[in-house]
């Protein structure tokens, strides 16, 4: 069996998911922990890319849907799984949850073959495996949800 | 008859001569032998004696027998005379002319001739009485010839439509023994049919027991089956709960992998570990998933012989059904089979007793068609009774016609008050032509009516169209034709009598006919021709 190793020059570990038609790799070091069938309850009123409020720890977490936020549509995903991101583990630091269909693997990346950037938020696109996966910023998402908290 | 009366009237001076003789020779003997003294008055005695003698029978004798003489010769005369009238009255009535007996009847003293007329009328009236009886006769044997021929026809058509109905009975006959044997047949095609039948309920009725076992075996296959299905679904459960634990442990193994990547260089062993586990998860998954694969597969076979048990139970109960319905359907056609069996050999014993019976009929149709012959010549030989009758009844007519009496239906004193009219218009051939046509349209029955002269050459003529037609003449009716050889005009020269012919094929309708002939008259009595008239016997009876 192949091992994969955690390289610090030109590769990163990352947590590669699947939802709707999309083939992402979030950043392993903003994951904390993956969930399944996280139940949400949702906001009136809300943004459309926000699935639903959730409690996490006894605290409440705010769950996105990430097929919404990389390609600002519809959803059609089945929201089987939870990625809960956030930075320490400390009480008081933002987390968010990205719902998505399915949680493949952790991974590592080329980071130095990027493809295409679409948005801030949506960062280099790699080939892995033959199939096309989009790296997320999620350190962006995460500061803008502290900043929202902050508002 | 005057030498008879010189005789009668010497013969009546005989006797006074015989007295005067007798006297002279009586004196004389008296005067030879008395003597003389007595001679004298003896003498004169005789002689007044004798005187008176005669003188007594010339007084009370001679002229009264005189007379009596002559009124017995005026009587003979008288006599003599009413004897040739009644010779002539007897003459004519000898030649059937009563109408001219009748004639001198006035002659003849009062009694005679009441007596002559009373025999005359008599025998006139017997004459006529014949003559319509005979017409009578004809005509009821005509009728009765016309209807005995029509019979006749009628029982010849009857005898042939026999003979015809008699060949259809047989043909009936025939046929009704072919559908006897025909019957015969089917009762036994029946009788068969019913065997099969019984046979072919039996195999229904193993059929049925077939189906029935198949039907119960269907049902344990589907019960087995539906427990399996049962099993199946406990499977599904088994496997659900088996994926569940992969992915929970897929979860887990992601959350050691992340972890161990957070651990950075000491979590890489964990990493491994990790990812160990979640390839394990997945493996199990994909096992699952393979199992689950093969468990639909296996729950589609599954409900394949649940239905395919449903349907062939379905099936079975149809069949089933269906056996049910062909068992009565089969029941029915026994019963009919056996129906139609009893019916043919009804049919058969009642077509039988039919040919038997139209062979009775034939038997008896024979007879009845001998029988219709029999009436069929019967009649025929009535028939020729009936034309003998007729032949008779004309014969009859003819012999009435040799009289003349004063009747219209006698020819000849029909035909004698003609000859009056034609002596009226003699010397006149048109106004002669003109009375026959009038007598032929008064007398329909004559086909041809003529005036010959006392040569016997033909003066005029004339024809009945409506019996003659458009037929064009015979050379013998023609004007200037002399007909003095023919037999009625050599008898009427004869005696100047009416002549009656004998029975002839007229030339002018080739039907029969006879002539007769009268004399006609000028005022003196003489003849001075002959009206001769044909006529048609098949119109006879309108005489």
């Amino acid at each position: 069996m192949k091992q994969e190793i955690i390289r610090n020059e030109g590769h990163g570990r990352f947590l590669l998911v699947r939802t709707g038609n999309l083939s992402c790799a979030l950043p392993a070091s903003d994951v904390l922990r993956v969930v399944r069938r996280l139940r949400c309850h949702a906001v009136p009123g809300s943004r459309s890319r926000l699935v639903g409020l959730a409690q996490y720890g006894g605290d409440p977490l705010p769950v996105l849907d990430l097929q919404v936020l990389v390609e600002h549509g519809v959803s059609n995903t089945r929201h089987h799984s939870t990625v809960i991101l956030g930075r320490g583990r400390k009480r008081g630091h933002t987390v968010l949850g990205l719902a998505v269909d399915e949680v493949v693997r952790v991974v590592n990346l080329p980071l130095g073959d990027v493809a295409d950037s679409d948005t801030d938020f949506v960062g280099e696109t790699v080939y892995f495996e033959g199939e096309e996966v989009k790296v997320l910023n999620t350190q962006q998402l995460l500061q803008e949800e502290r900043a929202d908290k902050g508002r | 008859m005057v030498d008879s009366h010189n005789k009668g009237g010497l013969r009546a001076w005989l006797g006074p001569a015989l007295i005067v003789i007798v006297v002279l020779v009586g004196g004389a003997f008296l005067e030879a032998t008395v003597d003389g003294a007595n001679e004298g008055w003896f003498v004169r005695g005789f002689l007044v004696i004798g005187l008176l003698t005669v003188v007594g029978y010339l007084l009370f004798v001679h002229l009264p027998t005189r007379r009596k003489l002559r009124d017995y010769r005026t009587l003979q005369l008288n006599y003599d005379e009413q004897c040739e009238v009644l010779g002539s009255s007897l003459e004519d009535l000898r030649h059937g002319d009563l109408v001219a007996a009748r004639e001198l009847i006035g002659e003849l003293p009062e009694d005679m001739g009441r007596a002559v007329e009373a025999a005359s009328r008599a025998l006139a009236a017997l004459i006529q009485q014949i003559q319509s009886s005979s017409v009578e006769v004809a005509t009821a044997a005509g009728t009765v010839q016309r209807i005995s021929t029509e019979l006749a026809s009628a029982s010849s058509q009857q005898a042939a439509a026999v003979v015809e109905i008699t060949a259809t009975t047989e043909e009936l006959a025939r046929t009704a023994g072919q559908i006897a044997s025909n019957a015969s047949r089917q009762a036994e095609l029946a009788a068969h049919s019913e065997t099969a039948g019984d046979a072919g309920a039996a195999a229904l009725e193993s059929a049925v027991s077939g189906v029935e076992a198949v039907r119960q075996h269907m049902e344990a296959i589907a019960g087995r089956a539906d427990t399996l299905g049962s099993r199946s679904r406990e499977i599904y459960r088994v496997l659900d709960l088996i994926t569940e634990i992969a992915q929970e442990t897929h979860i887990l193994a992601l959350n050691a992998a992340i972890e161990a990547s957070a651990a950075g260089e000491h979590g890489e062993r964990f990493a491994v570990v990790a990812d160990e586990v979640r390839r394990l998860a997945e493996r199990s998954r994909e096992s699952v998933d393979s199992v689950r694969s093969h468990l639909d597969e296996f729950a589609g076979s599954i409900r394949g012989v649940v239905v395919a048990t449903e349907e062939g139970t379905k099936a079975a109960h149809q069949v089933l059904e269906g056996n049910k319905h062909t068992h009565e359907a089969i029941a029915q056609l026994r019963s009919a089979l056996a129906d139609t069996a009893r019916a043919a050999r009804e049919i058969s014993l009642a077509t039988q007793e039919q040919g038997t019976a139209s062979d009775q009929v034939v038997l008896t149709l024979r007879e009845v068609s001998e029988v219709v012959q029999r009436i069929a010549d019967g009649l025929g030989q009535y028939t020729g009774a009936a034309e003998r009758l007729n032949q008779l009844a004309l014969s009859i007519q003819l012999l009435t016609q040799s009289f003349r009496i004063e009747s219209e239906h006698s020819l000849k004193h029909h035909l004698a008050r003609w000859t009056d009219r034609l002596r009226d218009h003699s010397g006149n051939l048109e106004a002669v032509g003109g009375v026959l046509e009038d007598l032929l349209e008064e007398c329909p029955y004559l086909e041809l009516a003529y005036l010959v002269d006392l040569a016997g050459s033909m003066i005029s003529f004339a024809a009945n169209r409506d019996l003659v037609g458009d037929r064009e003449h015979p050379g013998s009716a023609a004007v200037g034709q002399n007909y003095a050889d023919r037999p009625w005009f050599q008898a009427l020269s004869r005696d100047g009598r009416a002549a009656v012919t004998p029975i002839y094929e007229s030339l002018l309708t080739d039907d029969p006919c006879f002539t007769i002939a009268i004399a006609v008259r000028d005022a003196d009595g003489e003849v001075v021709g002959t009206l001769g008239v044909d006529v048609n016997l098949l119109n006879w009876t309108k005489i």
